[in-house]
């Protein structure tokens, strides 16, 4: 019953972020754009590329928990 | 270091744990004490299913080989989880409404429910999944002889594990049949096991990290090799890895099992997509301090797959290295048992099953029979998976080449991603398109890389191996035409997936699918446009009232269904609309369908709408059988009611009849009323002017007496008329039939209506020919033909009136024509002139009551004969049919 038309706004947004986040992800890990930071440089001891791979995929895993939680929850703004 | 025998009793404890709790979920599941058992981060623990051995000691190897390549393995899956949305959503909506069991229940019900198919894609989830058995196998008795201090068999310690784990997995993977395959003892068992895992290595890397080393900096500092975190991963094998991690989670019949057939809820998949990549994240985050402590801590030679272990036994933490074994033992029965739940479902459904349906088509199987052989096909086909895995592990003897049998396993799978991707998104994929892809792309999995994986120990020879057979060197196996890549599994899987994907498309673009595969790939493509909703997270797990509203209108009525839905709709307090799909409604439902479908029958269609649920193979038999017993007795009804049918034709014929003749007597006893009335009415007026005129001259008197008497002439013959129509018409005359002269009886005829003729001046033209002797009674035959021509002289008038008489004999059939020339009868009033009472125009003459060729024809139907009205001539011609008399005939 429901056409397009009739999903509200917020909640298309939410359709398309959850189509668009893996395209997303899928950039960052492949090359060129993972192997931006691989070069020989430490931050706290820690080489870049370390920091750089796990830090996305931690920011990755925040934005789907974020995007989950909007999606099984359709009522909330 | 912990002894053997710590080992061997803290192995026989945790097995007995796991046994404990696979127990207790079973039995809360069967009280229908879901809790946590059904809660989404069971699920998503679950799915840890995917890290094995081979990842979880693996990965520290890989790492300490080739730096951060070993992510790979572990981001693939994050990116298929951060995109459940496209596609593990609508598979878990597709094999939930389509009651799928496993991967290669999948295809095989999307491809038209393709048995062919079905056969496939089980025997090639065998052959990719048995040497990661195997595997599992070699690392437990890896592991198992690090720490044995008498002298164990390796192949000893894998066979009694190989059997302690078959005996778990029948235990708990074929306690029942189940209708949806649903097995929560595993499951929750699983769970348990990822959180040993995650413990374990989370422990190790802690371990590592801040006991031995002295925090994240100082572990990094100890880095042997700066090129080990160079650029130099991020290349085509880093690609490929990460396209076949990510495929594997789908493909994999054990992912399969766990992350699509188990789900119970849809809702879960939205945590997993988070959760799990979260779960895999905290796996790889201790895996390359764990490498790097192992490649400066430990002697050169030290194996990098056991870093796991010898790391803490290194640093004499032996506690630490039992937790870390326990770690990898979970993840090793882990992936096994839930393997062989998997493929032992693939092979018992498609493989063994329809082989014993088929042989059995032609004894009546009684559900019970059903049952029990599911049972036992499937407990076979788990020994028959593990002595598979076992025998695998033993002929290739602990061989270096099963370190990199993970990926060709992987890759093995992904021969079914392009067939999978096909059936959730292009209608236009056919089940022919699809054989050929998977077949074309295992085949060039098995020449590229499998077989070659062995180094020429199997099938091909070192020298095949290196210049391609009969030295063709275009079809090297790791160089196909030519083609140059460093690494055989990138190579491998470029070929094999440019192979499947082109053969799927245009072997699909060729054929033409049946009528049920394009029904399948209608509910496949369009699942969320189906009975769902548009795809919002509206995940009810309950059916749509419209639905059961249509299903309900169209086996029971529409005015019963409206009935009973608004019924509902009233005890829910709703003063109009479809009720709420309460589980009320529902049973309701189900138990009125039951009356008209049987019980079975309606619990699956009813079940099939409410989204849970599967249709076991037994199910189906009781469906099958209350559906014949069905059949018969609506046979036996529907035969009942042919008969009734005929008979109320018959009675409503009958009724129809009576009504005819009823309106018939009527008009009749009107029509005789009225003829009787108007002689009577100048009788009576002449007899009162007779009465009441005195001065009445005697000549007068005696016209108007002999007038009274003309007229109670008229009125006797006619009374005589309708007497003898009564009497024809009940077959009560008494008319004999006897040899008769015909001209004999004409000339009487003639001779009576002369004088008419003679008064009307009409020429008779009649010839009399040799005699015949007909079968008839005299006077009644007479009777008829001066009736008919009295009757042309009357009418005929034509100018000049002339009546033709003819005799003619055709066989046993004696035909007299009487016609003359005038007027004739019109069309419309030639079937009319034979009712009674009917005289043609306005003329009436004295004396006909319009009896005349009613009687005639009845006399003549009664002697055998008939009289009809020939259609053509100019005038009205008659015919006098009657049968010739038989011994005279014979005589002639």
């Amino acid at each position: 019953m429901s056409q397009p038309e009739d999903i509200p706004r917020a909640r298309k947004r939410r359709y398309d972020g959850a189509v668009i986040l893996p395209i997303f992800a899928a950039m960052l890990i492949l090359p060129p754009f993972v192997g931006l930071f691989a070069v020989p440089v430490t931050v706290f001891g820690i080489p870049l590329i370390v920091l750089w791979l796990f830090g996305q995929w931690l920011v990755l895993i925040a934005i789907a928990r974020r995007l989950a939680h909007l999606l099984s929850h359709p009522d909330d703004e | 270091m912990p002894s053997w025998n710590t080992i061997v009793i803290t192995c026989l404890l945790y097995v007995t744990l796991l046994f404990c709790i696979a127990f207790w979920a079973e039995q809360r599941a069967k009280r229908g004490q879901f809790g946590w058992i059904r809660s989404p981060w069971v699920y998503t623990l679950s799915l840890s299913v995917y890290c094995t051995t081979w990842t979880y000691y693996g990965a520290v190897g890989s790492a300490a080989r080739s730096g951060m390549e070993f992510v790979t393995i572990y981001l693939g899956p994050t990116l298929t989880f951060l995109g459940w949305w496209l596609i593990l959503r609508k598979l878990v909506r597709i094999s939930r409404e389509q009651r799928i069991t496993s991967v290669a229940d999948l295809l095989s019900s999307r491809y038209g429910k393709s048995t062919s198919i079905g056969v496939v894609v089980t025997l090639i989830a065998v052959l990719a999944s048995t040497p990661y058995i195997a595997l599992q196998l070699q690392s437990l008795s890896l592991s198992f002889t690090l720490f044995s201090d008498v002298g164990t068999r390796p192949a000893q310690t894998a066979f009694w594990i190989a059997s302690g784990l078959a005996a778990f997995t029948i235990l708990f993977g074929t306690r029942h049949v189940d209708a949806n395959e649903q097995h929560y003892g595993v499951v929750t068992a699983i769970a348990v096991e990822a959180v040993v895992k995650l413990v374990a290595l989370t422990s190790v890397g802690l371990f590592v990290v801040f006991g031995i080393a002295d925090g994240p900096a100082d572990i990094f500092a100890r880095l042997p090799d700066p090129e080990l975190l160079s650029a130099d991963v991020f290349g085509p094998r880093w690609v490929t890895l990460l396209f076949l991690s990510a495929t594997a989670v789908i493909c994999l019949p054990r992912m399969f099992q766990v992350a699509v057939v188990e789900n119970v809820d849809e809702r879960h998949l939205a945590t997993a997509s988070w959760a799990f990549p979260f779960y895999v994240f905290l796996m790889s985050l201790f895996v390359m301090p764990i490498a790097i402590m192992g490649m400066t801590g430990l002697p050169a030679d030290a194996n990098p797959d056991i870093y796991v272990l010898t790391v803490p036994l290194g640093a004499g933490n032996g506690g630490l290295a039992l937790l870390a074994f326990l770690g990898g033992f979970s993840a090793a029965t882990s992936m096994v048992i839930v393997a062989a739940i998997a493929l032992s479902t693939m092979v018992s459904n498609h493989i063994i099953m329809p082989l014993w349906l088929r042989s059995t088509r032609h004894t009546t199987a009684t559900s019970g029979d059903v049952r029990g052989m599911l049972l036992l096909s499937r407990r076979a086909s788990i020994v028959g998976v593990l002595a598979l895995g076992y025998i695998y592990f033993r002929v290739t003897g602990g061989s270096t080449s099963l370190a990199s049998i993970g990926l060709i396993s992987f890759l093995g799978a992904a021969q079914l991603f392009p067939s999978i991707i096909g059936a959730l998104y292009w209608r236009g994929a056919t089940r022919t398109g699809a054989i050929t892809a998977v077949i074309l792309g295992f085949g060039v999995w098995a020449y590229a890389l499998f077989i070659p994986s062995f180094d020429g120990a199997f099938l091909l020879s070192p020298e095949v191996i290196a210049n391609g057979p009969w030295d063709v060197e275009l079809l090297r196996p790791q160089g196909l035409f030519g083609s140059e890549f460093e690494d055989p599994l990138v190579h491998a899987t470029l070929w094999s997936m440019a192979v499947n994907v082109s053969a799927l498309v245009v072997v699909s673009l060729l054929s033409r699918p049946g009528a049920l595969e394009q029904l399948q790939a209608k509910l496949f493509v369009d699942v969320f446009t189906g009975t769902a909703d548009r795809p919002g997270m509206a995940l009810r797990r309950t059916a749509k009232s419209e639905d059961l509203f249509e299903l309900a209108q169209r086996i029971l009525g529409r005015e019963t269904a409206w009935r009973m839905f608004t019924q509902t709709a009233r005890a829910q307090g709703k003063a109009s609309g479809l009720p709420d799909p309460s589980s009320d409604l529902t049973q309701r439902l189900e138990r009125a369908l039951a009356g008209a479908i049987g019980a079975a029958s309606a619990h699956a269609m009813v079940s099939q709408i409410g989204g849970h649920g599967t249709v076991s193979v037994s199910e189906l038999m009781r469906m099958a059988d209350e559906t014949a017993q069905i059949i018969e007795y609506s046979n036996r009804i529907e035969e009942k009611s042919r008969e009734l049918e005929e008979t109320a034709s018959q009675l409503r014929h009958a009724n129809a009849q009576l009504h005819e003749i009823a309106e018939q007597k009527d008009a009749f006893l009107s029509q005789v009323s009225h003829e009787l009335r108007t002689p009577m009415t100048s009788v009576r007026s002449f007899a009162e002017i007779l009465r009441d005129g005195d001065d009445l001259e005697p000549d007068q008197a005696r016209r108007f007496v002999s007038i009274i008497h003309e007229e109670s002439q008229r009125l006797t013959r006619l009374l005589d008329e309708i007497l003898d129509v009564s009497v024809l018409e009940n077959g009560q005359a008494q008319i004999v039939q006897v040899p008769v002269s015909l001209n004999a009886t004409i000339d009487q005829a003639l001779a009576a209506t002369e004088p008419l003729m003679r008064r009307a001046g009409v020429q008779l033209i009649h010839a009399p020919g040799q005699d015949i002797t007909v079968s008839a009674d005299r006077d009644r035959l007479a009777q008829v033909l001066i009736n008919v021509l009295s009757n042309a002289v009357k009418y005929g008038q034509g100018s000049p009136p002339a009546i033709i008489v003819q005799v003619k004999k055709t066989g046993q059939r004696v035909t007299i024509t009487i016609a003359d020339n005038g007027p004739g009868i019109a069309p419309e009033d030639q079937e009319k002139v034979f009712e009674k009472f009917t005289r043609l125009g306005h003329q009436t003459l004295a004396g006909s009551a319009g009896l005349g060729l009613p009687i005639s024809r009845e006399i003549m139907r009664n002697l055998d004969g008939d009289l009809t009205l020939a259609p053509n001539g100019p005038g009205a011609s008659f015919q006098i049919s009657l049968n010739a008399h038989e011994d005279v005939a014979a005589a002639q």
